[in-house]
């Protein structure tokens, strides 16, 4: 029960970063794949299931752009962030800068408490 | 089957379930990105297995490719299903009743009744479904501007209001008692034997029936009574009443299915078809008596 609830609040909280980590890499032409690599390569495994109709859904609200490209081998779908993705990009970033320190502050006075 | 073979058929799920207009771009880029997470594999037909069963439900990854449609909102789930289980329980209870009403004991089939009543209950699951999504979709495309502030309930009553309400439950159970002498000074010494005829109660109903529901009456009056004087609800009062309520439907269904009340048919009939909604509306208050009061034990203690 407990380690179920666990595992739900884990997934909660990669949920709430995750388009934050998608945004952060695709300041620069990517493809699903390529974003997928990146993302494992940094520490963030993302189910593809998850991360490609993330992509297609963030297109739609008009945070990212996409383009098909065949230069490079087969067709792919590109991704990278619009004029407003950016934007968004640099508020997201600010929130998150700010919760980091908010809660590096309340975990390091749970710390303190404890002690 | 083949690593492309499992890809095409998985692929061809998802966009089944996406809107046409993205069909097409939706399926080219899903099949790319899958065949290019298998390529490397060794076996690349239980690498696409594999991949394809954590990917998940295709008609979970469709979703996720679009805002998914709620009918119901979360939120309003447990409202939908309350209303749901007690309209359709009210509505097969109802049949019953009408069944007790229409048919004398040899001819009864509760359980025909009960399968002619699951049009309407499907009827009302039909309206119920269409009424929230109808509200969903009024509040998604107008969010609510907030919380508007109610008066709290409280155990206090309307004193006057029951008062007034114990004084016309009295008539109306003195009434009851000889119809006829009420009615036959409105109508007229002329109509008085036609009026005795069509209001006699039924010997048998008198005997045992009758006097049950008298003393029942009558023991609600006198809890009514209570509340009037102490002004305000408290727990055995409640209790007492609530249970009051349920013994009164149980008598009230007693009184309509074991036999005649009055021996004229049309009286009898009419009284019954009367009584039988004063069951339902009866059952309807009691449950919402019952949620109110929990919820005023919840906020006050």
């Amino acid at each position: 029960m407990v380690s179920g609830a666990a595992d739900k609040l884990e997934q909660e909280l990669r949920r709430g970063v995750l388009v934050l980590a998608v945004l952060s890499q695709l300041r620069t032409l990517r493809y699903g794949y390529e974003l997928r690599q990146s993302l494992v390569e940094r520490g963030l495994s993302i189910e593809e299931g998850t991360l490609y109709p993330l992509l297609r859904r963030l297109e739609a609200q008009g945070v990212l752009r996409s383009e098909w490209r065949t230069a490079e081998g087969p067709p792919r779908r590109y991704y990278e962030l619009s004029a407003d993705g950016a934007e968004l990009f640099e508020g997201l970033t600010a929130t998150w800068r700010g919760l980091n320190t908010a809660m590096d502050l309340l975990l390091e006075g749970e710390r303190c408490d404890d002690r | 089957m083949t690593a492309d073979e499992l890809i095409d058929g998985y692929v061809a799920e998802v966009v089944g379930l996406l809107p046409r207009a993205q069909r097409r771009d939706v399926a080219l880029e899903l099949r790319q990105l899958l065949s290019e997470e298998v390529a490397a594999a060794p076996d690349r037909a239980e690498a696409a297995r594999a991949l394809l069963a954590g990917f998940g439900r295709p008609a979970e990854v469709a979703a996720r490719y679009g805002t998914p449609v709620t009918l119901i909102d979360p939120a309003d789930t447990r409202r939908f299903l309350t209303l749901a289980a007690g309209g359709a329980g009210l509505i097969l209870f109802a049949a019953v009743l009408h069944e007790l009403i229409e048919r004398a004991a040899p001819q009864r089939d509760l359980e025909r009744a009960g399968q002619q009543a699951l049009p309407f209950v499907f009827a009302w699951l039909g309206l119920l479904l269409a009424g929230f999504a109808v509200a969903a979709w009024a509040r998604r495309r107008r969010p609510d501007t907030g919380w508007q502030p109610r008066p709290v309930p409280t155990d206090r009553i309307n004193r006057l209001g029951r008062a007034a309400g114990l004084a016309f439950y009295i008539l109306g159970t003195l009434v009851l008692l000889d119809p006829a002498r009420v009615i036959v000074p409105l109508a007229g010494e002329a109509a008085e034997p036609a009026l005795r005829e069509a209001f006699a109660y039924d010997g048998d109903f008198l005997r045992v029936r009758g006097p049950v529901l008298l003393a029942l009456l009558v023991a609600s009056l006198v809890v009514e009574a209570v509340l009037v004087v102490k002004g305000r609800w408290f727990p055995l009062l409640h209790h007492v009443t609530l249970g009051l309520g349920l013994v009164m439907c149980a008598v009230l269904t007693w009184v309509i299915g074991a036999g005649p009340v009055f021996t004229a048919a049309l009286t009898d009939q009419t009284a019954k078809e009367i009584v039988g909604l004063i069951v339902l509306g009866s059952l309807i208050d009691l449950a919402v008596r019952a949620r109110k009061h929990h919820v005023r034990r919840a906020v006050h203690h």
